[in-house]
């Protein structure tokens, strides 16, 4: 599903340029679930950034699905994002104008569904997130563990074949945090990919394999199945 | 997805009430003040266009002098309406109006003085479309004293009767005193005329008392208008006018001046420059500085539409990156932003609306308009004014949209956000354009009103204070009397001096045909205003003399031989100084003798105008009775006066006023001027002040964590404030120097258009540039204080 070859990105300032990313390559097969891990400034994030095709990057190849995907430009990456990629932030990033069905229809509306059909697979979906009954409030009336199901809830709305998650867990406590990592692997049994950027060992046990970066290098690579 | 867009937009406006507020307020002023200016200058250029056959009017402009714009009259002899119906075939019709006519009208018990009358010719309905509501328009003003009456005017003599056929008695005008027939009742003139007018009585009244003048070029009384055909071309009509005149008024003296031109009566209101009109122009250029103004004070409001949105994209970034992580590309987002601005504009749009109409009465009361609500709600109005909001709203809109559009979802949604630079420049030259908008507005404001207290206040070179005028309009017992009745008004203790004159200072004169000694020694014909005044006009009036003497009882040949002549009369027959003119000739209207006195200038005219040239004939007939009076006792004083009057002209109505009050109806125009400019500044300036208080209010939000850590090491209160305010401070600065050359430049030419004005000085900008900065400062210590205030751990925490 995902293959990267020598790939590169530094960030650059008037004095220095710090390198993130320095020639890295993995693969990541479809229905794997993969965690990544590696101190603060390793590059993880930047990584992340570039699987998710938020970000450019500076050299290499990246083939998504068998497509090289490393010079499209803006509306072509939104286009396969919107279609392919599902999120989740450690800080969850709904947005707070919008209630958590509204926040959840959203890729919905992006990716050009229907509206009843988008009421049909938004009450699904915060159904088996256990979320529906809060369905009508607001991000800030809600509680870091059940914020962080509607995120994942609004990145598997449109069915994604590969979902990314930055530190998921970060902001939440130990008993919410597995809440959601069940929801993931539960998510990964189904058939999606997972990639997962995070700092908890705990949480890297739930994986397929475990990817360990230093200084935009892969150091090691652990499978535990 | 529209839905989605409109719902978030909403929820943002309902959440943010304090920029909601500041941003659909200060866009909603804007846009009340714009439609408001719009229908100002809507009205000021509508003026004379209900007439039919407007285009095809033109009048007869008179030149008595080749280049000086001040000898170009509209009031003019009358010869040459009937010559030039005469001789051109393209003159259609003509119609020609006396000089205003003050006439004394009495029905039963029902007298008034009518102060808008003119004799006119029977040709006016034709001409103008004044539709009659009774009457026949063909023939209401052919025989002598017939009167027409507007609506109103009948209204207040006949109540409910019809004044069809009836008889009103008239005295004074210009026709014997004699009794009027109703002829006609017209409907009022319309608010937009250039000139205006309560009654309308027939030119052969006036004719059959003096009919000698009807063939005198050089008799001034008249207001020639004609009606052209289509193919009328005006220039090749000008040009044949050296040999109309010629063949017209043979013997015209070679060093008599004269010619005329014409101008079409779309110009008469407000590009009409020439002296003498029939009724108050309009001012082109303040139809310019009001335009500028509204638009002004649009862009004011749409900057700080602008300013806010940038500076808020921080709190909109999550959104931004969040929507573009779940596939939204950069062409919906602006469209996005772009839809959230022109909410904010339409809402604004209709608080404008509202706010207007609530004006209304407000604003009708300064300019002296009849606005109604009908007048917005025209389709007219209204498609430019929805027009101006939305291309407002676009303009304002697009640049946040790209802004807030071009963010990048992996960092923003990390919360690495920086403004760029660029964009926080673009902010402050914003901020230094508004406040440079706003201090020029300030100096400006200013200025006028130094100007206008100095008009007010000037020395004039008179006595114009506790001078009550009665007009006694020639009547003829008065006149008779004369001598008694001021020695009558003499005798009350409250009175210090009397003098009878046709005119009084601000009042209307004429001029008349004179010849006098050159320095060189020639008789030269030129045509001096003129006020007729008695013996002790000039003593009374305390009008200084600077050569020569006044007239005096002590020389009983000064009423047949005598003149005085003020300083610029001497000035253009070319004498250097005053005292070559005493013992030199003079002819005028049949009076011959010398000169024997020179007063010095003093303005008997606004001073939008140099003191011209000026004879002051000895005259015993006269309008009006100028009374010094004390003033202590007024009261009493003015009780006392009229219980004379009702005793000495019984018949008579007291009518009077006080010269300062009437002088100072000459700038009547100027003061709606200032009025509206100093309205249309303030709210300029509250706009901007809103938007400043904005932009701090975030700058201090995004600057939070930064204060918090000042606090915990030890910042105090007033060095936090310093810290916000500084760089605002240093942006007002900017704006001085900015709006110090811009705003000289542009009050240098507002004051030309007066020929007696202030100098600009330099503290104007000084206190200008301070207030601005003082505003600034008030305005920006609301937040910056209760940033400095708050508790740190409260703001550290939230980080």
């Amino acid at each position: 599903m995902i293959k990267i070859t020598d790939l590169e990105k530094y960030y650059k300032t008037e004095e220095l340029q710090t390198i993130a990313l320095n020639k890295l390559s993995f693969e990541v097969k479809e229905g794997e679930f993969v965690a990544i891990m590696g101190p603060s400034g390793c590059g993880k994030s930047t990584l992340l950034n570039i699987l998710g095709m938020l970000d450019d990057s500076d050299g290499g190849s990246f083939i998504f699905n068998g497509e090289e995907v490393i010079n499209y430009n803006e509306r072509k990456r939104a286009n396969i994002r919107k279609h392919n990629i599902g999120f989740v932030f450690q800080s969850f990033n709904l947005i707070d104008q919008l209630s958590v069905f509204e926040n959840v229809e959203l890729p919905l509306i992006y990716t050009g569904v229907k509206k009843a059909e988008r009421k049909r697979r938004v009450e699904e979906v915060l159904e088996k997130m256990q979320i529906m009954h809060r369905r009508k409030h607001f991000p800030q009336q809600l509680s870091g563990g059940q914020q962080q199901r509607v995120a994942v809830a609004r990145a598997v709305v449109n069915n994604p074949k590969l979902i990314l998650a930055d530190e998921p867990t970060g902001n939440l406590d130990s008993s919410n945090g597995n809440e959601v990592m069940d929801l993931l692997t539960e998510l990964n049994s189904q058939g999606t990919t997972i990639v997962m950027v995070t700092h908890s060992e705990h949480d890297a046990k739930f994986t397929h394999r475990i990817i360990r970066m230093l200084d935009g290098q892969k150091v090691a690579e652990n499978s535990l199945v | 997805m529209i839905r989605n867009y409109f719902k978030i937009a909403w929820r943002y406006l309902l959440k943010n009430k304090g920029y909601s507020f500041i941003n659909i307020g200060g866009l909603a002023i804007g846009m009340t003040c714009f439609l408001l200016i719009v229908l100002f200058i809507k009205n000021e250029l509508s003026f004379d266009n209900y007439h039919e056959k407007g285009n095809n009017i033109y009048r007869v402009v008179h030149h008595s002098s080749e280049n000086n714009l001040e000898d170009r009259w509209i009031w003019g002899n009358a010869p040459v309406g009937p010559a030039l119906k005469n001789d051109f075939p393209e003159v259609i019709e003509k119609v020609q109006f006396s000089g205003r006519s003050d006439v004394l009208l009495s029905y039963n018990q029902h007298s008034f003085q009518e102060g808008d009358c003119f004799y006119v010719d029977p040709t006016v309905f034709d001409v103008f479309t004044w539709p009659l509501l009774s009457g026949n328009p063909e023939t209401a003003l052919e025989a002598p004293y017939s009167v027409v009456l507007t609506e109103t005017t009948a209204k207040k003599y006949f109540g409910n009767e019809d004044p069809m056929g009836k008889t009103l008695d008239g005295k004074g005008g210009r026709a014997r005193d004699g009794k009027y027939t109703v002829t006609g009742v017209m409907k009022d003139i319309p608010g937009n005329s250039h000139f205006s007018f309560d009654v309308l009585m027939s030119m052969s009244s006036f004719y059959q008392t003096r009919p000698n003048i009807f063939g005198y070029w050089g008799y001034v009384d008249f207001y020639t208008y004609f009606l052209v055909a289509d193919n009328f071309n005006q220039e090749a009509f000008q040009a044949k006018m050296p040999d109309f005149i010629k063949r017209n008024w043979p013997e015209r003296s070679e060093d008599h001046y004269y010619d005329i031109s014409f101008e079409p009566l779309s110009d008469a209101y407000l590009k009409s420059k020439v002296a003498r009109q029939p009724g108050v122009t309009g001012n082109l250029s303040n139809i310019y500085i009001f335009a500028i103004i509204g638009l002004f004070i649009l862009i004011i409001a749409s900057i700080n539409f602008m300013n806010l949105s940038t500076a808020r994209s921080l709190e909109r970034a999550k959104e931004v990156g969040v929507r573009k992580v779940i596939g939204a590309n950069k062409k919906g987002l602006i469209y996005q932003f772009l839809g959230e601005s022109l909410i904010i504009v339409l809402l604004s749009a209709i608080l404008g609306l509202g706010i207007a109409m609530l004006c209304l009465p407000y604003i009708n009361d300064i300019t002296g308009k009849q606005f109604v609500s009908s007048e917005i709600f025209n389709s007219y109005t209204l498609a430019l004014y929805i027009g101006t909001a939305l291309i407002a709203g676009v303009l304002a809109g697009v640049y946040p949209a790209f802004v807030l559009s071009g963010f990048n979802p992996s960092s923003v949604l990390k919360g690495v956000f920086s403004t760029s630079k660029s964009g926080v420049n673009l902010r402050k030259g914003l901020v230094v354009f508004q406040f440079s908008l706003s201090i020029a507005l300030i100096a400006c404001t200013i200025i006028v009103y130094s100007q206008l207290d100095y008009m007010v206040n000037k020395n004039l070179g008179f006595d114009r204070e506790q001078q009550l005028v009665i007009d006694y309009n020639w009547d003829r017992e008065v006149l008779l009397n004369l001598e008694t009745i001021k020695s009558e008004f003499l005798s009350l203790s409250g009175v210090n001096s009397v003098a009878s004159s046709r005119t009084v200072p601000g009042g209307h004169f004429p001029a008349a045909g004179t010849s006098m000694e050159t320095k060189e020694g020639p008789m030269q014909v030129f045509d001096p205003f003129l006020y007729e005044v008695d013996v002790d006009f000039i003593p009374h009036y305390n009008i200084e003399m600077v050569a020569g003497r006044a007239y005096s009882r002590d020389f009983p040949a000064d009423t047949i031989s005598s003149m005085v002549v003020n300083e610029a009369a001497t000035r253009s027959l070319g004498y250097t100084n005053p005292s070559e003119i005493i013992g030199k000739r003079f002819q005028q209207w049949g009076r011959e003798g010398t000169v024997i006195g020179v007063v010095k200038d003093f303005n008997y005219v606004s001073l939008h105008h140099e003191v011209a040239p000026l004879a002051l004939r000895l005259e015993s007939a006269g309008k009006y009775l100028s009374l010094q009076i004390k003033s202590s006792n007024l009261q009493k004083t003015i009780a006392d006066i009229r219980d004379k009057w009702v005793v000495l002209a019984p018949h008579r109505p007291f009518l009077y006023r006080f010269l300062d009050d009437s002088f100072n109806t000459q700038y009547e125009a100027d003061f709606k001027f200032k009025e509206l400019f100093t309205i249309f500044s303030f709210l300029a300036i509250l706009i901007a002040c809103l938007g400043l208080l904005g932009l701090t209010t975030y700058s201090a939000m995004q600057r939070t964590k930064e204060i918090g850590v000042r606090k915990v090491l030890g910042a105090e209160v007033s060095s936090i404030v310093t810290l916000l305010s500084k760089d605002f401070i240093k942006l007002v600065g900017i704006a001085i120097l900015v709006a110090t050359p811009f705003s000289w430049y542009a009050m240098r030419k507002w004051l030309n258009e007066y020929a007696f004005s202030i100098k600009i000085d330099w503290w104007v900008f000084a206190m200008a540039g301070s207030m601005a900065l003082g505003i600034a400062i008030f305005t920006m210590s609301f937040y910056a204080l209760k940033a400095a205030r708050a508790n740190p751990v409260k703001s550290l925490r939230t980080e």
